[in-house]
């Protein structure tokens, strides 16, 4: 979709300026519970999920720590801003000094966790991120004087976002970041940065001999994408009101990966594509007579449909439909992960 | 053999599988050494964790399991004895 190569107009350019513009006129189509609760809720799960794809279709990095830093930062913003009447510090703080400070503290977070995984590949980065998000989960469920098991509740969102001021401004501003995430990942994936990084997850061997540090690379990649999941853990806060180790327990980042796959792991449009299906589902199965406790297996029969049906997600069915227009052959690797300049080789 | 150690109820799958995940990563993939020195720094761990904390913090000691694979992948990214393929 980028408008540096000719001004063609592409199937993916004319369905993300449809979809842009949908959303951007939501309130006046959908109902005020859809857009208050279903799309916003959409949007920052997409977020997340948004960096897990970054880190795996980048980088080559499959991370189950993406909940962790998000939790981070929402406990973090719900122990800043808090003023009483609930468990953890209750700092009192004014709301943007805590963002910032969250966002700060995730950060820290994310480049230690970075530091901690970047040498591991394949199963055993898997595992390490598995065990860092089960850490967090554990460590805010245990350590009683910023959370406990019950969580952090009435945490307060700035007055001008506030749904009572008006219902759909928290969605229009998630939507904006969501929209500034987007562009953001994949304009740092045109950067050397992002280069680099494609060309590591290609050939670590390779890349480390041409003389790029590439643990250095990784770990740093690692940190942005936390920098980018910490994002939506404020949105959520802020959506949510409260938050509670089990928003980051092991089912919360089974879910973001789930996600992931569902739209499609090596497309950053597929992460809110996974979140609108994931949402849906997850809102209105229970209510669906006999599947009301089954729901779970429910997600698991669409899971197992789309990923055999189409192991690329829903992107991939997309690209498969337009695939007869398209310039690049479909099943170029490095066209759709978007380095279409060459990686510096030497 | 841990039938007659521990009880069974719906849900001790995952724990189970989840610790021997947890002893074939810290041990190293392909080792079966590997994987005996897993089970013991595992089973170690966790109950002299338990054991030690001071009475307050009994409840951490699920904690330091994790923490010791931390260490372990932070340490040699291919567990104890693993190789690269």
């Amino acid at each position: 979709m980028s408008w540096t190569r000719g001004s063609r107009l592409t199937p993916d350019r004319v369905a993300g300026t449809v979809l842009v513009l949908l959303a951007l006129f939501a309130p006046l189509i959908f109902s005020e519970y859809w857009v208050a609760t279903l799309l916003t809720q959409m949007l920052f799960l997409g977020i997340v999920a948004a960096s897990l794809i970054f880190l795996s279709a980048y980088g080559g990095m499959v991370s189950l720590a993406q909940t962790a830093i998000y939790g981070v930062a929402g406990f973090a913003l719900g122990n800043l801003t808090t003023n009483g009447n609930t468990k953890g510090l209750n700092l009192g703080w004014a709301e943007f000094p805590g963002i910032v400070v969250a966002l700060g503290v995730a950060l820290i977070v994310a480049l230690v966790f970075g530091a901690l995984s970047s040498r591991s590949y394949g199963i055993y980065f898997l595992m390490i991120t598995l065990v860092l998000s089960v850490i967090a989960n554990l460590f805010f469920g245990q350590v009683t004087s910023v959370s406990g098991f019950g969580g952090i509740s009435g945490i307060p969102i700035p007055d001008f976002l506030s749904r009572t001021a008006h219902p759909d401004r928290l969605y229009f501003a998630t939507l904006a970041v969501a929209l500034i995430v987007y562009v953001a990942l994949r304009y740092v994936a045109r950067t050397p940065f992002g280069l680099t990084l494609q060309g590591i997850r290609d050939d670590p061997v390779r890349m480390s001999s041409l003389g790029y540090n590439v643990t250095l690379h990784r770990m740093l990649a690692f940190t942005f994408a936390g920098f980018i999941a910490a994002i939506g853990g404020i949105l959520f806060v802020w959506w949510n009101a409260q938050i509670a180790p089990s928003t980051i327990g092991l089912s919360a980042t089974i879910d973001v990966l789930v996600i992931a796959v569902i739209g499609g792991l090596y497309r950053l449009e597929g992460a809110w594509l996974g979140a609108l299906v994931f949402v849906v589902i997850n809102n209105y199965a229970p209510d669906i007579g006999f599947i009301s406790e089954r729901f779970h297996t429910l997600i698991g029969v669409i899971f197992l449909v789309i990923v055999l049906v189409s192991p690329n997600g829903l992107i991939g069915l997309w690209e498969r439909a337009t695939a007869g227009r398209r310039r690049t052959i479909p099943g170029d690797i490095t066209q759709e992960r978007g380095s279409a300049e060459p990686t510096p080789v030497g | 053999m841990g039938g007659s150690f521990a009880s069974l109820a719906p849900g001790v799958d995952a724990n189970w599988l989840l610790n021997s995940l947890v002893v074939v990563i810290i041990g190293g993939m392909g080792s079966l050494g590997g994987a005996a020195i897993g089970a013991l720094l595992l089973g170690l761990t966790t109950n002299f964790a338990a054991a030690y904390l001071p009475a307050d913090y009994t409840y951490y000691s699920i904690i330091f399991t994790f923490v010791l694979l931390a260490i372990v992948l932070a340490v040699r990214p291919l567990g104890l004895f693993g190789r690269p393929a």
